[in-house]
């Protein structure tokens, strides 16, 4: 796998993926006509992979917020159907990503518990092969085994609950409240100081 | 305009990729498959690293341990999904048909049956209920040789995970009830629309019934919509349904992928079961993300879109302005926002008040 390295994926589940929610949230309260949320995230995860390095990223938080704003930029003015006022209401609310909530933050103790719920939630043998795989940490060959499944199901099975979980991610992110709460949407405490003060100024 | 590949076709691919990649390497022409796949759009590179990040992010699972008994964590709603009972009266002995909470043993990984009288622990917590799997809240507790009811409001879209693996979606002002038995799925449609993604189970077909119309998924994906009393339109979005009416199978019509079918609920014999016709099948989902796509209507029948997703209304006097044609994709709740945006591009004036929006030149 050359274009998404080990690293970068792992970088991205650890300093990006639980400020998604926020994300999204964040652009919803954009609300463009013809634009969709899930469109501009994957857009900006694919700009975030293709970055020659992250090292120098200081705030992920903040990078993330800008990366998909400019993303945002990108559409807004290629579209026909947007008006020039929503473009102008756009600079002016600035590229400037708000911080961090308390309420999130309070999430990050949670995280495990709620990633439990996820597993939890999972319907029928789709959770009986990932629990195999994810916690007790069987190969998917021995899984297949164990269950007496072919190998090719176990992989089903494992995709279907991967593609359920990036939905909790993206679902937890239409409403405030979901949000906060969902899996995934843990704030990373102390990665910068400034997240502790909290300053929206995109309301 | 072409009809886009939506973010969630895109995930669900990605997905596909990274379970492949998380069962060992791959073989060179796989590793050209995906990069092919890769180039064919810009997003799919971002939904494959984000698959991969939540697929790492997942493996935290391990800490929760040998012992990490699932039923310990569900919701109150997921418990519901899968017919736990809620209260204590209601135990194995009770004659309504329910799974028994699943235990798994560590070493085997079979489910384990706990003995009854075994108190379950239960987690009580008031706002973390909202969350639920995906944000899922199931109204309606249903009875058992009733079935079970799932109820959207106006504007409101919900998908519940099924005990088999299937997954129902219900778009804005439905309502299904689901009678999951030993020999047969059965899900009656009251009102509403609906998206059926069925898991296959040769033993256990899988039908929807709306105004005496049965429609039997074969491995399937589909939709079916209520068009009030008069009829019933069925979109195929993958594999094959059948049709019949009022259980006359000799005369049941196959609908495959892609393909629209309408069932006036007043015909009788010989007209035919369903008039079936090749449709944008994938335009008309996008509801399931709370969008709304228009490709070419008129302003007329986009507001009336609307009016099905919400109680504000767009009113459009002017038949020169009502026969305007529109392209684009919406969020379905805000017919404000697409007011506004519909009058900035067609240079009209939108006047906002409560419950209504006038759009006039």
């Amino acid at each position: 796998m050359v274009r998404v390295s080990d690293e970068r994926a792992l970088w991205l589940s650890r300093q990006v993926l639980p400020h998604e929610p926020a994300l999204r949230n964040w652009l919803g309260r954009r609300r463009i006509a013809g634009l969709e949320i899930d469109d501009i995230v994957q857009e900006t995860y694919a700009r975030l992979i293709t970055l020659e390095a992250v090292s120098g990223i200081g705030n992920v938080r903040n990078y993330l917020f800008q990366t998909a704003y400019s993303v945002l930029m990108t559409h807004v003015r290629r579209s026909r159907i947007v008006s020039f006022q929503t473009v102008s209401d756009l600079d002016q609310l600035g590229a400037r990503a708000p911080d961090c909530s308390p309420e999130e933050q309070v999430m990050d103790r949670d995280e495990l518990q709620r990633l439990a719920e996820a597993i939890a939630g999972l319907p029928g043998k789709i959770r009986e092969v990932f629990i195999l795989r994810r916690v007790n940490g069987l190969s998917q060959r021995d899984v297949a085994e164990r269950l007496r499944l072919s190998e090719s199901t176990v992989e089903k099975h494992m995709s279907r609950s991967i593609y359920l979980l990036m939905n909790l991610i993206s679902h937890g992110g239409n409403g405030e409240s979901r949000a906060s709460r969902a899996w995934g949407s843990k704030a990373h405490k102390g990665l910068n100081r400034s997240d502790s003060k909290r300053n929206r100024s995109g309301d | 305009m072409t009809v886009r590949e939506t973010a969630q076709e895109i995930d669900g691919v990605a997905a596909d990729w990274v379970a492949r990649l998380d069962r060992g390497a791959l073989s060179p022409q796989e590793d050209q498959a995906l990069e092919d796949w890769l180039n064919g759009d810009p997003r799919r590179l971002g939904a494959f690293a984000r698959a991969r990040a939540v697929s790492l992010s997942s493996e935290r699972a391990k800490a929760l341990g040998a012992q990490f008994c699932p039923d310990d964590f569900m919701t109150p709603e997921a418990d519901a999904e899968r017919g736990v009972p809620e209260t204590p009266e209601r135990r194995s002995d009770s004659p309504r048909r329910y799974d028994p909470p699943r235990r798994y043993d560590p070493m085997s990984g079979k489910k384990i049956v706990p003995r009854a009288g075994v108190s379950r622990r239960r987690f009580v917590w008031g706002g973390a209920l909202a969350a639920g799997f995906g944000g899922l809240a199931i109204t309606g507790l249903g009875l058992p040789s009733y079935g079970k009811e799932y109820v959207t409001h106006l504007g409101e879209v919900k998908v519940v995970p099924m005990a088999d693996g299937s997954v129902i979606s219900l778009n804005t002002d439905s309502r299904i009830r689901v009678l999951y038995t030993r020999n047969q799925r059965e899900v009656h449609l009251e009102k509403g629309e609906v998206l059926f993604e069925v898991a296959p189970d040769a033993s256990r077909p899988f039908v929807v019934k709306a105004l005496g119309t049965d429609v039997f998924a074969i491995g399937t994906s589909f939709t079916v919509r209520k068009l009030g009393e008069v009829g019933v339109q069925v979109l195929v979005r993958e594999g094959l349904v059948k049709i019949n009416r009022h259980n006359q199978d000799s005369r049941a019509v196959e609908v495959g992928a892609n393909r629209r079918a309408i069932v006036q609920a007043g015909d009788a014999p010989p007209t035919p079961v369903a008039r079936v016709e090749t449709y944008p099948v994938a335009r008309d989902l996008a509801w399931r993300e709370g969008r709304i796509a228009f490709e070419g209507e008129s302003l007329s029948s986009a507001a009336a879109e609307f009016r099905r997703y919400s109680d504000t209304r767009i009113l459009i006097e002017d038949p020169d302005v009502a026969s305007e044609t529109i392209t684009g994709l919406f969020q379905s709740n805000d017919p404000v926002g697409f007011a506004r945006a519909v009058a900035a591009s067609f240079d009209l004036r939108a006047e906002v008040s409560e419950k209504q929006v006038r759009l006039y030149r």
